[in-house]
């Protein structure tokens, strides 16, 4: 079984290269992350136009702060907080999150307990989840998308989006509880 | 000893005895008897974590990679500092021999298996057959032609060196030899080929970007009249 270090250490020789700005290693860099990154995008922001914008300003990023990266943590994690911190600070230019993180226009403590509706297993299939998570609104969409799909905790959500971590856990009950919703409404 | 043997024998084939995987179905007879356990699981997200690879099916589109290098070159274009006119040309002598080089390899490869040849009727039918192969494929190449030709219009106009001038269209010329021998392959080779030239425009392109950064910079007055017009 893979050790911690194990992953610290993957593609070690590909980010040395890139520290040395070698381009072929850059590029092979790129074709490891490219896909899932992308689509992380395209779940954070919807439009694929806005995705290929927000990926290339991030992997320029990433390569242009590859020197500080010093193998502490993993290489993909670093890539990804990357890309969340890029879609977060285009939908924040966008003016899109601002409301819907707004503590005034939710109740932070309650829902958290209630629970979403059933979803049937033949409403729930890949294409249909991912039409249904597009249609929430960007502050369900950006929450559900970090913790359930990403992976990332409720203190590195509160932490990411500068909010409670009472406002994230409260902001994903209610996203599943819209997505069930729309994936029951979905014929 | 035998024993010897044979415990040398599982150390070194260690792996291979751990060889068999479970069935499949293992994992959820697991999951099911722990949700009955912690009375708080969750099928969608359940669903979600098994099949999360799915989620990311979709595969960025090729021209995005050429954005990203194009506007990463022009990054590390801007943070480069200017080097002075005498190291500058001896700087571009291991750029040219990467020209040179490639040059040749392009010269190569262009006389394995195709003839050449200009004809401007030909462009259409070009174009139209790379857009056949992928129109994406389309859209990198009028990409990279385009970029290229603006970096070789900054760096021939900041430079009139004719040893750099000649080299640099005898990339061009070689390319164009490449690109014109696509409708002469066989079809099940052109999207090879294709991927081929947009790999020689790369590194073209990566060329002229890193020539383009050894070039001097503009003349002071200039620049301090830019300045001064800058400043309210």
């Amino acid at each position: 079984m893979p050790t911690a270090a194990d992953f610290r250490d993957t593609h070690r020789e590909l980010v040395l290269g890139c520290q040395r700005k070698d381009r072929n290693a850059q590029r092979a860099l790129y074709g490891h992350y490219a896909k899932p990154m992308y689509n992380l995008c395209l779940r954070m922001l919807r439009h694929s136009h806005d995705a290929e914008d927000v990926l290339q300003v991030a992997f320029v990023d990433v390569f242009s702060k590859i020197d500080t990266f010093n193998f502490e943590a993993s290489i993909s994690a670093w890539i990804k907080r990357i890309v969340v911190n890029r879609c977060i600070d285009h939908l924040k230019k966008r003016r899109l999150l601002t409301t819907d993180f707004d503590p005034d226009r939710h109740d932070i403590i309650a829902d958290t307990t209630d629970t979403a509706p059933a979803v049937s297993a033949e409403k729930m299939s890949v294409e249909r989840i991912k039409k249904a998570t597009l249609e929430l609104s960007e502050g369900y969409r950006v929450v559900l998308s970090l913790y359930l799909f990403e992976g990332y905790d409720h203190e590195e959500i509160a932490q990411i989006l500068d909010i409670s971590v009472g406002t994230s856990k409260s902001q994903y009950s209610r996203a599943k509880k819209r997505l069930a919703a729309l994936l029951n409404e979905q014929k | 000893m035998p024993t010897d043997k044979l415990e040398d024998f599982i150390l070194q084939n260690r792996e291979t005895f751990d060889a068999e995987a479970p069935a499949e179905g293992v994992w959820d007879r697991i999951e099911a008897a722990l949700c009955v356990q912690e009375d708080d699981c969750d099928p969608f997200e359940s669903f979600v974590a098994k099949r999360r690879e799915d989620f990311d099916g979709t595969t960025p589109p090729p021209r995005l990679e050429g954005r990203i290098f194009a506007a990463l070159d022009e990054v590390e274009t801007a943070a480069t500092p200017q080097l002075r006119t005498v190291q500058r040309r001896r700087a571009w002598l291991p750029l040219l021999g990467i020209a040179a080089s490639l040059l040749l390899l392009l010269a190569t490869a262009f006389t394995l298996g195709n003839s050449r040849g200009y004809r401007s009727a030909e462009e259409d039918r070009l174009a139209a057959e790379i857009a056949r192969i992928d129109p994406d494929f389309a859209e990198v190449e009028s990409f990279y032609r385009s970029k290229i030709a603006d970096q070789v219009t900054a760096v021939t106009q900041a430079n009139h060196d004719p040893q750099l001038i000649e080299d640099l269209a005898a990339i061009d010329e070689a390319t164009e030899d490449i690109r014109n021998a696509l409708l002469e392959v066989p079809v099940s080779q052109r999207a090879d080929l294709v991927q081929k030239l947009i790999g020689t425009y790369r590194t073209k392109l990566d060329i002229l970007l890193r020539i383009q950064r050894q070039l001097p910079p503009p003349p002071m007055e200039e620049a301090t009249t830019q300045s001064n017009n800058n400043e309210i």
